[in-house]
């Protein structure tokens, strides 16, 4: 029985799609069997990124309202035989399915994968009720950013009150030289110590992801650029092996944090 | 001096704690009142030299509204020499042993309240975690966070000015106690650099200034010792 993982993120354009379909994709190179679920209904994009748009002829919303089998709508990667996806519609809106038809759907997969790589649409309403009505965990991505991290946390409020664990963090869009002061960007510190949740990655601004997308070729799959040596980081930890974190934090900076939790001004 | 088989409805009694005038409780009001005249216009000279006298009035198995209670002290208190300190009964309104109840009860939670989630309670509150921005945190009494108050915390919100605000690390957006609200221009709570104190702080009331001001931590028990003998 496969694991339903949802990535979700509250503010729009942080980069679910991006994580989502390198997640799957760095999965897949593990030769994990994976499907993912785009249910971002209206603005669907995942299906862009994997370079799969061309290929489909039923989509979630064909599913759930009857006018084909879920495996009729299901569209095999180009690269990996062990990779699918199912695509949102792109001419319905998000109220058209329920969580309670999304879940439905998420669990007649599941048997099939071992991992179920849910994308969810930006926003805390129905869509994301929707994508998170069948998930079995979530991970939270979010950028260094001030307004991004609020709705991190937001999102993870809410999805502390669903029955899963904790949710994992991604951070993205880190840049390398950030560090200057008045700087509009939190250190990766700050986003964990606000948002108190398990980090699973850190992904740098990378331009390759930008031209990955734009070729419909998920970064993961090229060698050796930063993003995608930490998306496939980030896919081992899923596997639960223990991959140490690029080293961003100074030592100084862990002196001050521990410095500051007994109260000492660092 | 005037004497009388009549029961005395006031009796002024001297013990180690000092002394306690005693109401009785099954006569009416009324003679209580007029008892309370007659007897302090009698005793006049016994109270008038000598410095001031404070006195506690017990009430007996009898609730006295507060108008009541401000009508005893105005009488004793005519004498210019004796300070009524405190009531005390054996009673009080079922309404005001629920508040009391309410007001000494202590909720725990023990997680991060996060933004848009809103807490409130009708006694104390203790968190054990941050208040992260965007959150907000509510209690009739105190609030004490142990972590790091980055959002909105409000204590005292029936009107309570003697409620605190107490956390482990100060980055409030907004305090607000009873009425008085203290807000921060800085609104980057997430850096750890923008913190207002990393070390322990409550924040109280200034009575002078009406306004509210943080203290170091320590001195909590002080406050909460002086604000418990001020209110019975
Ligand atoms: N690490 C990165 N480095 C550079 N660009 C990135 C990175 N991650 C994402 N991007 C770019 O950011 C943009 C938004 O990413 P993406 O579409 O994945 O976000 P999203 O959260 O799915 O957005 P939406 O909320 O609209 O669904 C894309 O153009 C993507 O290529
Ligand atoms: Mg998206």
């Amino acid at each position: 029985m496969g694991e339903a993982i949802v990535i979700t993120s509250g503010k729009g354009g942080v980069g679910k799609t991006t994580t989502s379909a390198n997640i799957g994709t760095a999965l897949a190179l593990q030769g994990k069997q994976v499907c993912l679920l785009d249910t971002d209904i209206g603005l669907r994009n995942l299906d862009v990124v994997m370079g799969l748009e061309n290929r489909i002829i039923y989509d979630l919303v064909d599913v759930l309202e009857g006018r084909c089998k879920v495996q009729q709508a299901l569209i095999r990667d180009k690269r990996f035989e062990c990779l699918h996806l199912l695509p949102a519609a792109q001419t319905k809106d998000k109220s058209d399915v329920t969580p309670e038809q999304m879940a439905e759907v998420v669990n007649e997969l599941k048997p099939d994968y071992d991992y179920l790589i849910i994308d969810c649409p930006a926003g805390i309403e129905q869509g994301f009720r929707n994508a998170v009505a069948g998930a079995d965990q979530a991970i939270v991505v979010t950028t260094p950013d001030t307004p991004a991290v609020r709705d991190a946390d937001r999102v993870i409020g809410l999805l502390e009150q669903e029955e899963m664990p904790s949710p994992k963090l991604v951070v993205n869009r880190v840049r390398k030289a950030s560090k200057e002061k008045g700087d509009d960007l939190l250190d990766v510190d700050d986003v964990v110590a606000t948002l108190a949740i398990d980090l699973l990655g850190v992904v740098f601004e990378d331009e390759g992801v930008l031209r990955a997308s734009h070729k419909g070729e998920p970064v993961a799959t090229t060698p050796n650029t930063s993003a995608s040596l930490a998306y496939r980081n980030i896919a081992r930890r899923i596997l639960g092996e223990s991959v140490p974190l690029l080293s961003l934090t100074t030592k100084k900076s862990f002196l001050a944090r521990v410095k500051s939790l007994f109260g000492i001004q660092a | 001096m005037k004497t009388t088989f009549q029961k005395q409805f006031v009796t002024i009694k001297g013990t180690k704690d000092g002394i306690v005038i005693h109401l009785d409780d099954q006569c009416s009001y009324a003679s209580i009142v007029s008892e309370l005249e007659a007897k302090i216009a009698e005793n006049h000279s016994a109270f008038d030299e000598g410095k001031d006298v404070s006195v506690r009035v017990h009430a007996g198995n009898r609730y006295l509204t507060e108008a009541q209670q401000e009508e005893v002290k105005a009488l004793i208190e005519h004498t210019g020499v004796i300070v009524v300190d405190e009531f005390y009964s054996n009673v009080m309104t079922i309404a005001r042993a629920q508040e009391e109840k309410e007001r000494e009860e202590l909720t725990t939670y023990t997680r991060i309240v996060r933004s848009g989630q809103v807490l409130r309670v009708k006694g104390d509150l203790l968190i054990l975690g941050d208040v992260n921005p965007g959150g907000i945190v509510e209690a009739v009494g105190d609030v004490y966070i142990l972590g790091s108050l980055k959002g909105i915390a409000k204590a005292g919100i029936k009107g309570n000015e003697n409620a605190v605000v107490a956390a482990s690390v100060m980055v409030p957006s907004q305090v607000k106690i009873a009425e008085h609200l203290y807000l921060t221009e800085s609104t980057r709570a997430e850096r750890a650099q923008e913190v207002l104190y990393a070390e322990p702080k409550y924040a109280c009331i200034e009575h002078q200034e009406e306004e509210i001001v943080f203290h170091a931590l320590n001195g909590l028990a002080a406050f909460r010792r002086d604000r418990k003998n001020k209110r019975d």
